[in-house]
């Protein structure tokens, strides 16, 4: 796959760059809302819309918005888009609703969507934002699905809410509390570590002198041995 | 200059764009989630007056109880809901209550609580039914703080709705109206009334006490407290002719009761009463242990030297038609467990053989076992008495 296409910048949310498992953004939605299932999938598709929406915003935008003033420009936008979903999951999806509660909000400040916006979509064009925010959306979606599955099946014997009859008396009630919910997350980067082969956290564009602000802790970067 | 103003105006622009995006967004929603609204909270209204049709807010509360912080009015006539901030244990046990026009309650729900043992959740099927008269005789023995703030705020929704259909408001406690009910059913039993197993009395008859000083019996049917003096004739005015003879008839089947003699039958000694009623059946009153009697007294409040006084109804081959805890000051912690028909009444339809199945309240061993012995050494009397094993 050719580095750069369109297949490679759908595909690379997936896995290899991950941004719940990989990126290691998004860790309070990923933590709050894995509980159940339906929640976690629920959380997944309405930030893969809000990511997609404002990643296709950003980017039409991007050589109109001023560079000093970009960050507020981005958050009106997310917090638009946010609000829009939040209005349309709670007049159509109102059990959705009612599960994901401050969470919804919370996708304003989720660090994934500013993160694409700032790392991608004010840097590349339409259609490949919008790939990038179907493929992030999509290894999010994926992310907090699988995490709950583990946390919903394991720790309460259910699945979506209906119970499994051969589990009921083995739940491990640690993992539908939060300290569950952190071991499962912290199992699952582990795992992708592996799948990976460990090269995926290290690649410049995410790690430390990915980051906007590089240029002034340069010796923060330093010290901590960031070699990218 | 044109740099900042070029910054700003594009900011001015995308929020424009995107209020612009909300606006029209909302215009589609707005209907939607309004009626979606309207419907849950109509729900839960038809929860507490499930004969209601439609609900309108009442925005003037002011002279309702303070506890009102919503008032409804079913727009057919059929009465009002309130939502009522009661204290319990905790403040902020949120209940929803429907009352009637003919001020009685059509229902009742708990909205959230903080309660430590949750009765408040068990307490709405009770309450239906009952109206300012009879509210406080909602579970026999209960003094815990939970049940009482229920009480109370029972009492502000029937209050209130009072004062909407222009009457005055009953400033009394609901235990206090109760008691002034007895009283005056019965002015000869001194306001000193102790309530009674009904096994022997038809289902028409909600509650009855028995005067402690044997003056007589008030029987309560629906609203109406009805007197029977020790000769056994009406003495409350104003009472329907047919719960006259109803309380009457019950009144000759307790005078009809004989005492039992036990002396040196060895009967347990915590038995404070044996009698046979007119169908030959035991009714046998006796004091349980627990923590508020020789129990253990300083590992969670300090005991009161009160039993917990249980009265059974034991036919002469052994089957418990009727258990009933008639009073009990158990740690507080357990709320009014011991008073609940729902605890008491899993007695009903044992044996000296499976007594022991009922559910327990969990934690609370000593009471368990206090109230667990007491039903067999009732079991054991009959055998006894019947001339059975000792």
């Amino acid at each position: 796959m050719k580095k750069g296409s369109n297949l490679d910048v759908l595909t690379r949310g997936v896995l290899k760059e991950n941004p719940a498992l990989v990126l290691i953004l998004g860790t309070c939605p990923t933590l709050a809302t894995t509980k159940t299932v339906d929640g976690a999938f629920g959380m997944g598709i309405a930030a893969m819309l809000v990511l997609i929406c404002s990643n296709v915003f950003i980017s039409l935008l991007r050589n109109i918005i001023p560079d000093t003033m970009r960050i507020p420009c981005y958050i009106v936008i997310i917090a638009g888009f946010v609000t829009i979903v939040k209005l349309l999951v709670q007049a159509y999806m109102p059990d959705l609703y009612t599960t994901l509660g401050v969470y919804l909000d919370l996708i304003t400040v989720n660090c994934i969507i500013l993160g694409r916006a700032e790392m991608f979509a004010g840097k590349n064009p339409v259609v490949k934002s919008a790939l990038d925010g179907v493929g992030m959306g999509i290894g999010f979606t994926i992310a907090l699905t699988m995490m709950a599955v583990i946390r919903e099946v394991l720790g309460n014997a259910t699945f979506a809410g209906t119970p499994i009859p051969f589990l009921q008396n083995y739940k491990i009630s640690f993992l539908s509390q939060a300290p569950g919910g952190l071991l499962v997350y912290g199992l699952l980067i582990a795992l992708v570590y592996i799948v990976t082969k460990g090269k995926a956290p290290l690649k410049k564009s995410f790690s430390c002198a990915g980051c906007p602000n590089a240029a002034h802790c340069h010796t923060a970067c330093t010290e901590k041995g960031d070699e990218a | 200059m044109l740099k900042n103003i070029k910054t700003v105006g594009v900011l001015v622009a995308i929020c424009t764009v995107v209020a612009l995006l909300l606006a029209l967004t909302n215009q589609i929603t707005a209907p939607i989630i309004a009626k979606r609204e309207s419907d849950a909270a109509n729900k839960a209204l038809l929860e507490v007056m499930p004969d209601g049709t439609g609900f309108e807010e009442l925005k003037d509360i002011s002279k309702l109880p303070d506890s009102i912080v919503e008032a409804y009015k079913e727009t057919s006539g059929k009465g009002y809901v309130f939502k009522i901030n009661a204290t319990g244990y905790k403040p902020d046990m949120m209940l929803m209550c429907g009352v009637s026009t003919d001020g009685i309650i059509t229902g009742s729900v708990c909205l959230s609580s903080s309660e430590t043992w949750g009765f408040e959740k068990t307490l709405g099927d009770q309450m239906k039914g009952k109206n300012i008269k009879t509210v406080a005789d909602v579970e026999a023995g209960a003094t815990s703080k939970t049940i009482k703030g229920y009480r109370t705020a029972m009492k502000d929704a029937l209050n209130a709705a009072t004062i909407l259909g222009g009457g005055e408001a009953d400033l009394r406690s609901p235990e206090e109206i109760f008691n002034d009910n007895l009283k005056a059913a019965l002015p000869a039993g001194e306001g000193d009334f102790v309530k009674q197993a009904i096994a022997d009395a038809t289902n028409a008859i909600d509650f009855i006490y028995a005067a402690k000083n044997g003056a007589g019996y008030v029987y309560i049917i629906g609203e109406q407290f009805i007197g029977v003096d020790a000769e056994g004739n009406v003495v409350t005015k104003d009472v329907s002719a047919e719960n006259g003879t109803l309380a009457q008839s019950k009144a000759a089947l307790a005078a009809a009761h004989t005492a039992v003699d036990t002396t040196d039958s060895g009967i347990n000694e915590n038995i404070t009463s044996v009698q046979k009623n007119a169908e030959g059946n035991y009714v046998i009153e006796i004091n349980g242990l627990g923590f508020g009697w020789f129990g253990n007294p300083n590992e969670y409040q300090e005991a009161k030297n009160i039993p917990i006084q249980i009265c059974t109804v034991i036919s002469p081959d052994g089957n418990m038609l009727e258990c009933l805890t008639v009073a009990h000051e158990e740690s507080k912690d357990y709320g009014a467990a011991w008073g609940t028909e729902e605890y008491y009444g899993q007695f009903d339809g044992t044996t000296i053989d499976t007594y022991k199945d009922v559910d327990v309240i969990s934690g609370a061993t000593i009471s368990n076992n206090g109230y667990l012995k007491a039903i067999e050494r009732c079991f054991k009397a009959v055998e006894i008495l019947e001339g059975g094993a000792e």
